[in-house]
């Protein structure tokens, strides 16, 4: 299904890469349930060993863009009513935001392997140093 | 509620009003979860931490969401009318002065000047009008002018190898364009009418 953005046009997914960082991860954040945005902000941190931090500036300005995009929506469920603030708000991903996502894996994968062709990457097997 | 997230709900008064009143109470959520986080994780040094890495997020990120709230549509055109009202609200004073004067002494009708020369004719009023009116006047034109010039054109330069180019934008907005044209316009008048009054021999 395409997408049609604001002027009405039908939106690629290519049509919006390159995804920032920060898009990127929200979106293998949200890539398997549904969260809010602290729960994003604890999975990209876990996810990259404390590597990647997304401030809640970035997280909302991104979130914004990202619902305009179409690349997610909010959410009226909630995982565990009783458990949870009611006035959190939870976001899920769309398929439109997964094609994209998927789109943006390809092309990182791509330059990847043109790193790897051209001898700037090792190979998996032996990304462990000689001697160990 | 702790004094960090008190601080951090004033620092929210960065973003532009519109994100605030959208995303403001999910980012003070956000935050007090992370103060709590690094409470209990580590004190001092982890919410020093914190708060080098929130300070610099906001400020970043503030400066990017100022800049870019044009990016809606919607959001841009009912800004333009804005300016546009702002603009022709300014134009007023300045118009009605000088559609009276130009009817008086153009064409000898005094329906709008009649009421300006009555309430000019006490002494203590002339002189504050002498004084205030260049400032209103003048002003008033320059400010309109300005915001409807920036409402409907965009200049952008950019390098491109040895050269910079630079490009106007123009967007076809009505309204903010005949705010526009008609400040010129007046500006002209007057500054011609001060220039005839002050500098020609007679």
């Amino acid at each position: 299904m395409k997408r049609k953005s604001k002027a009405g046009r039908a939106r690629e997914p290519r049509d919006l890469l390159p995804l920032t960082p920060a898009v990127l991860h929200i979106l293998l954040a949200l890539a398997h349930e549904e969260r809010h945005g602290y729960g994003i902000m604890r999975e990209v941190e876990g996810r990259t060993g404390g590597q990647t931090r997304l401030g809640p500036g970035t997280l909302y300005g991104s979130i914004k863009r990202m619902l305009a995009d179409g690349l997610v929506e909010e959410s009226d469920e909630r995982p565990d009513p009783e458990m949870d603030d009611q006035r959190r708000r939870y976001y899920r991903i769309t398929d439109f935001g997964r094609r994209v996502a998927g789109a943006e894996a390809e092309r990182l994968s791509g330059l990847v392997e043109t790193a790897r062709a051209r001898k700037l990457l090792r190979s998996r097997r032996s990304s462990v140093p000689e001697g160990f | 509620m702790s004094r960090s997230e008190r601080v951090y709900r004033m620092l929210l008064l960065a973003y532009p009003r519109d994100f605030r009143r959208e995303y403001g109470a999910q980012m003070e959520q956000a935050f007090g979860d992370l103060y709590r986080e690094a409470c209990e994780r580590g004190g001092r040094s982890t919410i020093a931490l914190l708060w080098a890495l929130t300070i610099t997020d906001l400020a970043r990120t503030a400066v990017a969401q100022r800049i870019t709230p044009r990016a809606d549509h919607e959001e841009v055109a009912m800004y333009d009318r804005r300016l546009a009202v702002v603009g022709f609200l300014l134009l007023l004073a300045p118009l009605y002065f000088v559609a009276a004067s130009l009817l008086e002494y153009g064409l000898g009708v005094g329906f709008l000047f009649d009421p300006l020369e009555a309430f000019l004719s006490v002494a203590e009023r002339r002189i504050v009008f002498n004084v205030v009116s260049p400032f209103v006047f003048l002003g008033g034109l320059c400010l309109a002018l300005a915001l409807n010039t920036y409402a409907v054109a965009r200049l952008n330069f950019r390098r491109e190898e040895e050269t910079m180019v630079s490009i106007v934008r123009l967007k076809l907005k009505s309204s903010n364009i005949a705010v526009a044209v008609i400040s010129i316009l007046l500006l002209a008048t007057l500054v011609g009418y001060v220039f005839l009054e002050n500098f020609t021999h007679r």
